[in-house]
Formats: structure tokens, C-alpha cells, sequence
């Protein structure tokens, strides 16, 4: 730490931490990003080993480019390169011939129209132009824009966007199951196809977000990896607040915040050690913001309670990591060599009912009848995550959090291997004894704000999400207390790596603080 | 006209200390890294269970004792060191242990239940040493920090000749520096157990004590190891020494690319100008140009396949490049995430050894050093374990959560081995079949000197030469010292004759340097990456820098005082 005293601290050096504290640096203020952890990035985590690299946590970029810190920061010649596979998905079942979904969506209806039928490939023309249009007007736009409370913003975009507006309200009202098989009329396998695109994400279908599925779907069919890991990301984004004269520390556990005069004056850190700060941002999750952070009588009461009944998300993640001797060849495929040439292939997703089944059963802690893994072998994209002719391959499959995973982590492994296997019999990993094995447990011991797993600081919900993400007190990033301001995930717009939270943080402690925030 | 005024092939730590130094010298300058990461050889991370940060090469820590640590305020750059009162540990199977403390004083008392005849030797080698501590810093920044010259190694001979005058030893400067390090034990101790201890630790810091005249200087290096020598931790672990340099680039405008592999230096008129990237970096086949280029990453990949044999004239020296030896300096290490400190059988003897976060275990007498040595150089996998362990949350608790450990064991191991007691072995390729095994014995020789070891084991993490060379394609054969520390490439010798030319980093070829391979070979002193920086900026006419001004021990002997010890001890029942 070069000083002990900054007009900005932000907690928390994760994607929205780096993003926020990339802006506030540039605009002259004398800014730190405090990480707990020994290593920055956040879910922006690559592991080089042995000659390859692995993504345990973010991998898939679906806002990549079109994120405005992209432009703002030239990551482009930062060393930041999105590679954006031709084939964005593939689904195979043992009972149908393998959907594949690519980058261009005329190729994606041809190929329905050719394998399955030409109503799929009609339909499915129809809904990524709904998707894509919806998606590109309002809601990757609203992103980057403050939140609007619903009563406000139902009427507005009537008025705003017109015919589009009244389109978007229409499908927020809607389940996706309901918009995928009564707006488009798709059925299984095609419609578990698609509707996985959500469901992968840990996402209920029964959770009001129909306002998000068109984008969710088009964005995974948009959808990136970082050229070297998703690391690159983070790094990038550390040495342009180095460049601007900010501060970024590793190993500094912001324990509290501190006031003086109700107003923010600095923060603690877990060694006892004061800095002090005009205004503290916090990137991490409402727990620890509001019930640890300050003392409860620091606080307004419902924000206390608000914070207390934050729901963490429902299910988790099971992931493998590995190195192959070649890349996957999946079953069925003969003549339809794209299949395996997918960003994610997923197996077995083609029964919409089992998907649902699986999802309320790990909402009761219960592990699926049959792990669906989405696979990605990055290495085929981006030859320099592997090592030589061997792949680096990545298994992941929804899994819930309560169970004993010190216990069975290592049967539920070989369990998942064989089922990957089934799919793929030509499955050779190349270090078979070393796989790297990450249960949903080891996602919250890595990051203490993604507590039971939970990779988006907290659920989905109508509850927690738009105008009340974290709150209807906070989700402009505002919070009552003066000085304090939230832009991690658990604000919105939410998370992955958008970098929503993050922009929006920065704009308004700039504007608050008197300066001017760079931006194109 | 260029576009840069240095680029730095490689981001290793000497790479990024090199590259440090001239950029706060006002060059403009690059560093082009392979991997996604630089520091390959300075790295932590958490392949097993989060929260337990392995250091997966460099573990201890000899940054507090070069220039760099305090010409480049690495401090401000976040690296805080941390050690225990401990430095190394050995026990042995008869109950009783051999142990260096950071305070000679501790290291006497250890030594005295041994024998009294070798802790009046340390009593008056000190002795020697204190009064004359500036003329001997002095030597050993030369030694370490400036290029080889027979000059410098008379100075350092006769040094040790007054040295073992004052111990009443019949032996010169000049026999001195022709004798091994078991000769030099023989010479000094009476004790095995000292002696096997002193062998051992000269052995881990890159002096295999087999070696003539090697063996000597490390055994002296061995002895000041821990009081003179610093060997230390960094809280977040090793790579906080990888991190601090970044930001110490950052801030002196050095720009980083990382993913950016060479393929090839670019020659024009016998002299490098610049570098084409490979087609995998992330900016495919670019081309850069710079009026120097200096090169971290060893010296056969820089001659051979960045610049290629038909722009070397002499096809000697080409063959004689070809033949540089990486075979030495190889490892084997598991990695460990623990649930509890191991306890020492010999905690009894001396409960030093509990406070000691590093030390060796095996070997317990000079003649099993010696065949094991030679074993090495047999490319056998020798049949015994002897190991080095480290134990870094002893010194520094972040690097596992709360009442956890980590640690690591590690065997010098042949390269390329082409036997073991199971039989014939077809070289490194063996490893993937084998390093499950011997994982195993190295767990088992570890629990037999911490009985209860393997019930604390929580994940273990192997990392053979294989992983090794495929991490870091410079580790050729696994090779950590940037090239085998042996007589014919050691000091004036190295790394080939011929390649260094008119200092210790200057090469033959015209505007190339190296800061790799050479004396005092990698490593983290940082001593070749100084080296190659101070030459640079010598041809570049930017050496004379206020700033540029520290020297060997200097920092360390003013802020040694100031390192936390024994953060992560707790008090064994």
C-alpha cells in the first residue's frame, strides 16, 4: 500500500472493482482497489499449469467487445483479444441427432431446417431476429444505464421504443419456457437446447425473468473466450489503474468501514491497519456490506433487514479440469463435424422436463440423476491455452451446494468423467490422477462473497433483480449511508462479466466527488 | 526509428528486474512474456483447494539481499518479507537435529550439543567475519552482482585465505577454491550431522556440493545462510517478488505484453534489431524493433531458435552451445495442503526445528550425500528420498486459511532418468507414468520424520520436471538455474565460452544481451537480471542514476531487524 490515505477505496478487485477503479483513476483522483485475496481478477481467474491454462470460474464473455471499458481503455491493444468461435453451441443426445447453434443465425436455420425441421429453422430465424433486436434497442443499452424502478420503466419504453417497448413488456411478463414454446411454438429437443442457454447459468424458470431471457439466449449465442484466459481481462484492466497512478493491493481484507460524523472516512482491514477515504465503494455482496461492514445501529433498519434477506442462488457448479491427448469426438456426429467444433458442448440436454426436475431437486440439495455437463476445450479456439497437439478441456455441470463435496468430490469426479465419456468414448484425458476437481464448496472458499456458490453474489429474482438489485434503496449504487456506494454484482445491473456495475459506480462517484469520467 | 529502445525476451523475475532498471533509467522499454503471467519461476498459486497457496518454483526468497530491493523499492510495490527465527532444519533418525537460525547465536547453541569443537568454529568465523563485514559485502556484490573477472575471484580467494588463517586451517585461498564441499566440510567439521545440514543447504540455494570450487563458495554461502544470507518468505507467497516487480515496471513505463511469444530476433548486418512474435501471441507474426534486446530465456532457445545457427559464424561455438548441459538442477516436488503443522520427530532435541520453516530431510550421513550427488549425474533416480521441505505459513499465515498449512518436499532428481529401483526408464517422458509413485515415497519418507504427516494431508498437487518444462518452456529438462551449475559452466565459464563477450551479459552478437544462463545463473537475487541491466544501461550511457546505487546486503543489513519472524508458529504441545 503506498499510502494511507485515498479519496476513493474500492473493496473488492474483481472485474466491477478493476472497472470502477480504472475510471475513478483516470479522472486524477487518488483511487485503491483493495483485494482480499493474494491474486486480483476476481471470477476473471486463470490457473497456468503445466503448459496449460484453465478457466475455473468466468469463461464465457458475453458482453466481450460491446462493453464500453473495452473501448474506453483500448483493451484492444492491452493484450485483451476476444475470440468469438464460429460454432457458439452444440447439444448432444443419445436419442436425436446433435443441435448446433452458430455465430451467423442463417447458418443455424439451415441446419435445423436440414436436421431437424424446417419449422425449427423458421422459427428459430424468427426468434433470434426478435432476440437480437430486443436485446441491441433496450436491454444491453439499459446496462450501462442507472436502474429505473418497473413502474417507471414499463410505461417508458411503451413510449420510448414504441411497437419494441410493448414487444419487451409483453416478454418480461412471460416464463422463457412460456415465450420458447408459445411465442415460437419450439419443442424438445430444440427448446431444452435453447432454454439450457439460461438454465445453465443456475436460473429458474419461474423466477419473473423473462425480461432477461432474450438476452441471456442471444448473448450465448454471441459469446467469447478471452485469448490467452480470462485473465487477460483483469490484468489489463490493473495496469491501466497502475498507469493512472492508482493503487491496487493485494492481501487487504476490508474488514469495516469506517465513519466519522455518520459520513465515510476509511476503511479497516483485517491486520488492524486504518486507511482513510473520502467515499468507499464496495464491489462484494449485501451481507457483507451492510450486516458486517457497519454496525447494525450504523444503519437504517430495513436496509439491516433488506441485507438479511438476501437470498444466495439456489444451485451451484461441479468443475473439472483437464488436459487431453486430443480433442472430443461426440456421438452422432459423422458428417456433422461442427458439432464438435462447439464454443459449449452440452450433453444429454434435451428433455425440458428433466432439466426442471434436476433444477428443483438441487434446490433441495439433491445431486442430479445425471449430470449434464456443458464442455468447452478452449484450446480449439485458442491454441495457446493448450500445449502442443494436447487440449485443455473444461467439464461443468449445475450442482447443489449442500452436500459433503470433501467427501464425494472425488466419485461425483469419475462419476461425471464416465458420463463425459459416454458422449465422447474417444475421452483421453492425458494426466488421468490429476484432474483438477472443483466442487461448489471450493467457489466460496476461493471468494468470500460468493457465498453457497453463488458466482452472481446472489439470485435471480424478481426480488433481487432490476430496480431492486440489491434493494430499491441501492441499486443506482447510492446507499443511505453518505459516502458509501455499491457496484459489485449483487447491484445492478448483476453480474458475469458485463462490467455494468462497475461503469455505472464510477460515473456517479466521479460526478459526486467533482470530476469528469472518461468515457466514449 | 525503432520502436522501442530495450525489449525484454522473457518475464521472469530477472527478465522484469532487468527491465525495471532501464525503464526508471528512461528507456523506453518492452517486455514480451510467453505465458499469460510473467514470473514463471516466482509463482503461487492454487491448483488444490483454495485458500492454500502453493509456491510452485521459487520458494525461499533471497530478493532482500541484491540492489534490487532497494533501488527499485520493491517494498512500496507491496513485497513484505517474512521469515522464522529458524532457517533450516534438518533432523535425523537418531533423535537429534542440525538447524541454522537467523541469529548466530541460536545456531551456536544448536551446533554445541553436536560438538564443541564445531560451534568454537562458527564462534570464530563470525568473529572473523563481523569487524570486516563492509570488506566482505563489498566482495560478494562483486561475486554476485558485477561480471566475471579473474580479479574478482582472486579477491574472493584471498579473502578465504585470511579467513582460514584466522581458523587455524592449513589451507590457502587457491586450495580453497579448488576443493568440493564435502571437502570443505571435512576441512571445517567434525560433526556429520553439521556437516550433511551445511551440504544440504548449500545444495538447495543452486551449489551442488559434488562440484569443485562450486562446492566450496556454496558451503560458505550455506553457513551465512539465514544470518547474512537472507532466505525468506513474502507474505502472499513468492509470487508477491513477481508482483512488486510488475508495478515497479508499471510505474517506470515499462509496457508488459504477456501471450506474446517470439518466434524469431530479427538480424540485420550481424546484429539483432528486433523481434517477430509468434503466430499464437496475441498480436500474431508482429514485428518490433529495438536497439537493444535483451534475453531471459536461457541461452540454446536464444541462439538456436531465435536467432538460428546460419547467423553465427563460428560453427564451433555453435556446437558448443548446443552441448550447454541443463541436466543438473532439477526437481521433483509435491505440494501439500495441510490441516495442521507437522511435528518433527527431534522436536525435543532442539524445538528449533519447529520454528524453522525450511530444511532437509534424508541423507543422513556425507557418504549417503555422495552417492546421491552421484547417483544425479547417473541419471538415476536415486532409491532413498532426501528431501527439502519448506513449510511457509510457519513464517507467513496467509498462505493457507486459519489453522491450516502448506508445505512442499522436494528431490534433486535427474532430468532425464534412465533408471530407478523398478527398473529401466525412458527419460523425462517417464514421469507421467511414474510421479504418482513417487509422490507416494516422498509422502511416506516425509510422515516417517513427521510421524502423523499423512494423516494431516487435506490435497496434494505433483509437480515433476514435465510440468515444469511444460510451464516454462526456458526450464529446459526442468532445469531451474537457467543451465546446470557445474565447473565448466560456472562464473567467467558461463554460460558457454565464447557467447559473453566484454562483461558478464554481453554476447558476441551485436545490441544482445543476456540475462539468463549466465553468472550467477537465475534465481532470486536477481543477480543476472542486474547484471544485464547495468550493462545495457552502461552501452545506452543512463547508468549513472542517482538512484542506482545499492548494493549487495545493503538493504537487508539495515532492515533485517524490521522482518516479521514466527507469524504462523504456534507452540507445539
Amino acid at each position: 500500500m503506498k499510502s494511507k490515505e485515498y479519496d476513493v477505496i474500492i473493496i473488492g478487485a474483481g472485474p466491477n472493482g478493476l472497472i470502477c477503479g480504472a475510471y475513478l483513476a483516470q479522472t486524477g483522483l487518488k483511487v485503491a482497489v483493495m483485494e482480499r485475496r493474494h491474486e486480483t481478477g476476481g471470477g476473471l481467474d486463470t490457473l497456468e499449469l503445466a503448459g496449460f491454462k484453465y478457466n475455473p470460474h468466468a469463461i464465457y464473455h458475453m458482453m466481450g467487445e460491446y462493453m464500453p471499458p473495452y473501448r474506453d481503455f483500448n483493451l484492444g491493444e492491452r493484450g485483451v483479444k476476444y475470440i468469438t468461435p464460429e460454432v457458439q453451441a452444440s447439444f448432444i443426445g443419445k436419442n436425436h441427432k446433435p443441435a448446433v447453434l452458430y455465430l451467423d443465425p442463417k447458418k443455424t436455420a439451415q441446419y435445423l431446417s436440414a436436421h431437424f425441421s424446417k419449422e425449427d429453422g423458421q422459427r428459430y430465424e424468427k426468434m433470434y431476429s426478435e432476440f437480437k433486436e430486443l436485446s441491441e434497442k433496450i436491454i444491453m443499452p439499459l446496462t450501462y444505464m442507472p436502474a429505473m424502478p418497473a413502474m417507471e420503466q414499463v410505461p417508458a419504453f411503451a413510449i420510448e421504443y414504441g411497437e419494441l417497448g410493448e414487444k419487451f413488456n409483453e416478454i418480461s411478463e412471460m416464463t422463457p419456457l412460456e415465450i420458447l414454446e408459445e411465442r415460437y411454438g419450439f419443442s424438445d429437443p430444440i427448446k431444452a437446447a435453447l432454454y439450457n442457454l439460461f438454465a445453465m447459468w443456475g436460473h429458474s424458470n419461474y423466477d419473473g425473468l423473462g425480461f432477461l431471457f432474450p438476452l441471456i439466449v442471444y448473448r450465448m449465442l454471441n459469446s467469447a473466450l478471452v485469448s490467452g484466459g480470462s485473465h487477460r481481462l483483469s490484468s489489463a484492466l490493473y495496469k491501466v489503474i497502475l498507469e493512472a497512478g492508482g493503487d491496487v493491493c493485494d492481501l487487504s481484507d476490508v474488514t469495516k468501514v469506517l465513519l466519522t460524523g455518520g459520513k465515510v472516512s476509511g476503511v479497516r482491514l483485517s491486520d488492524g491497519t486504518e486507511v482513510k477515504a473520502k467515499a468507499v465503494a464496495s464491489t462484494v455482496d449485501p451481507k457483507q456490506n451492510f450486516l458486517e461492514f457497519f454496525e447494525e445501529k450504523q444503519l437504517p433498519p430495513d436496509l439491516v433487514q433488506s441485507a438479511k434477506r438476501w437470498e444466495w442462488e439456489k444451485v451451484s457448479y461441479f468443475g473439472m479440469h483437464l488436459s487431453l491427448k486430443s480433442a472430443p469426438r461426440y456421438i452422432g456426429t459423422e458428417g456433422i463435424d461442427d458439432a464438435n467444433r462447439a464454443l459449449i458442448t452440452h450433453l444429454g440436454v434435451s428433455d425440458t422436463d428433466e432439466i426442471l426436475k434436476d433444477f428443483r431437486d438441487m434446490g433441495g440439495g439433491k445431486l442430479p440423476s445425471h449430470p449434464h455437463g456443458h464442455t468447452t476445450v478452449a484450446s480449439l479456439f485458442d491454441h495457446i491455452q493448450g500445449y502442443g497437439t494436447y487440449h485443455t478441456a473444461r467439464w461443468e455441470s449445475l450442482a447443489p451446494f449442500d452436500q459433503d463435496w470433501d467427501l464425494i468430490k472425488g466419485d461425483y469426479a469419475k462419476q461425471c468423467m464416465d458420463v463425459w465419456k459416454q458422449y465422447a468414448p474417444n475421452l483421453e484425458p492425458l494426466d488421468p490422477m490429476n484432474t483438477l476437481i472443483y466442487p461448489p464448496t471450493y467457489i466460496e472458499k476461493k471468494f468470500k462473497n460468493m457465498v453457497r456458490g453463488s458466482i452472481k453474489q446472489g439470485s435471480y429474482t424478481v426480488l433481487q433483480m432490476g430496480y431492486n438489485r440489491p434493494n430499491d434503496a441501492c441499486s443506482r449504487g447510492y446507499t443511505p449511508i453518505e459516502g458509501f456506494y455499491v457496484c459489485g454484482a449483487s447491484t445492478y445491473p448483476g453480474g458475469m462479466v458485463i462490467g455494468g456495475p462497475g461503469y455505472l459506480g464510477a460515473k456517479i462517484i466521479a460526478e459526486d466527488l467533482g470530476v469528469q469520467k472518461n468515457c466514449k | 526509428m525503432f520502436d522501442y529502445d530495450v525489449i525484454v525476451i522473457g518475464g521472469g523475475i530477472n527478465g522484469l528486474c532487468c527491465s525495471a532498471y532501464l525503464g526508471k533509467a528512461g528507456l523506453k522499454t518492452l517486455v514480451l512474456e510467453a505465458r499469460g503471467e510473467c514470473g514463471a519461476h516466482c509463482d503461487t498459486s492454487e491448483p488444490g483447494i483454495p485458500g492454500f497457496l502453493y509456491n510452485l518454483h521459487a520458494t525461499m526468497l533471497a530478493t532482500g539481499f541484491g540492489p534490487p530491493m532497494q533501488d527499485l523499492e520493491l517494498e512500496k510495490y507491496g513485497l513484505e518479507l517474512r521469515n522464522t527465527s529458524y532457517v533450516w532444519g534438518k533432523p535425523f533418525l537418531d533423535g537429534t537435529n542440525a538447524l541454522i537460525a537467523s541469529s548466530p547465536y541460536d545456531t551456536m547453541e544448536n551446533w554445541g550439543k553436536h560438538s564443541k569443537q564445531d560451534r568454537s568454529l562458527l564462534e570464530n568465523a563470525l568473529e572473523f567475519l563481523y569487524p570486516q563485514m563492509l570488506d566482505f559485502t563489498d566482495i560478494v556484490h562483486r561475486f554476485m552482482y558485477t561480471a566475471p573477472t579473474a580479479e574478482t575471484m582472486q579477491t574472493f580467494s584471498d579473502f578465504m585465505g585470511r579467513f582460514f588463517k584466522h581458523l587455524g586451517k592449513n589451507m590457502t585461498g587457491e586450495q580453497f577454491m579448488k576443493m568440493n564441499g564435502f571437502e570443505v566440510m571435512d576441512a571445517m567439521f567434525e560433526s556429520d550431522h553439521i556437516k550433511t545440514m551445511v551440504q544440504a543447504m548449500e545444495w538447495i540455494i543452486g551449489f551442488p556440493p559434488i562440484h569443485p570450487q562450486i562446492g566450496a563458495i556454496g558451503s560458505l554461502l550455506g553457513l551465512l545462510s539465514g544470518s547474512f544470507f537472507p532466505l525468506t518468505t513474502a507474505k502472499g507467497g513468492s509470487h508477491a517478488v513477481t508482483h512488486a516487480l510488475i508495478q515497479a515496471n508499471v510505474d517506470n513505463g515499462v509496457k508488459i505484453m504477456t501471450c506474446c511469444p517470439v518466434k524469431k530476433i530479427i538480424m540485420k548486418n550481424g546484429e539483432a534489431q528486433g523481434v517477430i512474435l509468434h503466430e499464437d501471441a496475441i498480436y500474431p507474426n508482429q514485428e518490433i524493433t529495438s536497439k537493444k534486446i535483451v534475453s531471459n530465456i536461457t541461452v540454446v532457445p536464444t541462439f538456436i531458435n531465435l536467432i538460428g545457427e546460419d547467423h553465427i559464424s563460428d560453427k564451433d561455438l555453435v556446437k558448443r552451445i548446443k552441448n550447454f548441459n541443463y541436466h543438473e538442477q532439477t526437481i521433483f516436488t509435491v505440494h501439500y495442503a495441510l490441516s495442521g503443522q507437522p511435528q518433527w520427530r527431534t522436536a525435543d532435541y532442539d524445538e528449533g526445528i519447529m520454528r524453522s520453516w525450511m530444511g532437509y530431510f534424508g541423507g543422513e550421513t556425507t557418504d549417503e550425500m555422495k552417492k546421491y550427488s552421484q547417483a544425479i549425474i547417473d541419471q538415476e533416480i536415486y532409491p532413498e528420498i532426501y528431501a527439502n521441505w519448506y513449510l511457509p505459513t510457519l513464517a507467513d499465515p496467509t498462505q493457507a486459511p486459519k489453522g491450516g498449512h502448506v508445505t512442499q518436499a522436494w528431490i534433486d532428481i535427474p532430468g532425464e532418468p534412465l533408471k530407478w529401483k523398478h527398473g529401466k526408464l525412458g527419460g523425462k517422458k517417464a514421469f507421467l507414468d511414474i510421479k504418482n509413485v513417487l509422490a507416494d515415497q516422498i509422502t511416506d519418507a516425509y510422515d516417517h520424520y513427521a510421524p502423523g504427516f499423512k494423516k494431516l494431508i487435506l490435497n496434494r498437487y505433483i509437480y515433476s520436471p514435465l510440468e515444469q518444462e511444460r510451464n516454462n518452456p526456458s526450464a529446459i529438462q526442468g532445469c531451474w538455474a537457467g543451465g546446470s551449475v557445474i565447473p565448466e559452466q560456472f562464473y567467467d565459464k558461463r554460460p558457454v565460452a565464447g557467447v559473453c563477450v566484454g562483461g558478464g551479459s554481453r554476447t558476441f552478437m551485436k545490441n544482445l544481451y543476456l540475462s539468463n544462463s549466465i553468472h550467477p545463473f537465475g534465481i532470486t537475487p536477481m543477480g543476472s537480471g542486474y547484471i544485464a541491466a547495468c550493462e545495457v544501461a552502461e552501452d545506452m550511457g543512463v547508468r549513472e542514476q542517482e538512484w542506482w546505487t545499492s548494493k549487495a546486503t545493503h538493504w537487508y543489513l539495515e532492515n533485517a531487524a524490521n522482518i516479521p519472524l514466527d507469524l504462523g508458529v504456534r507452540r507445539s504441545l
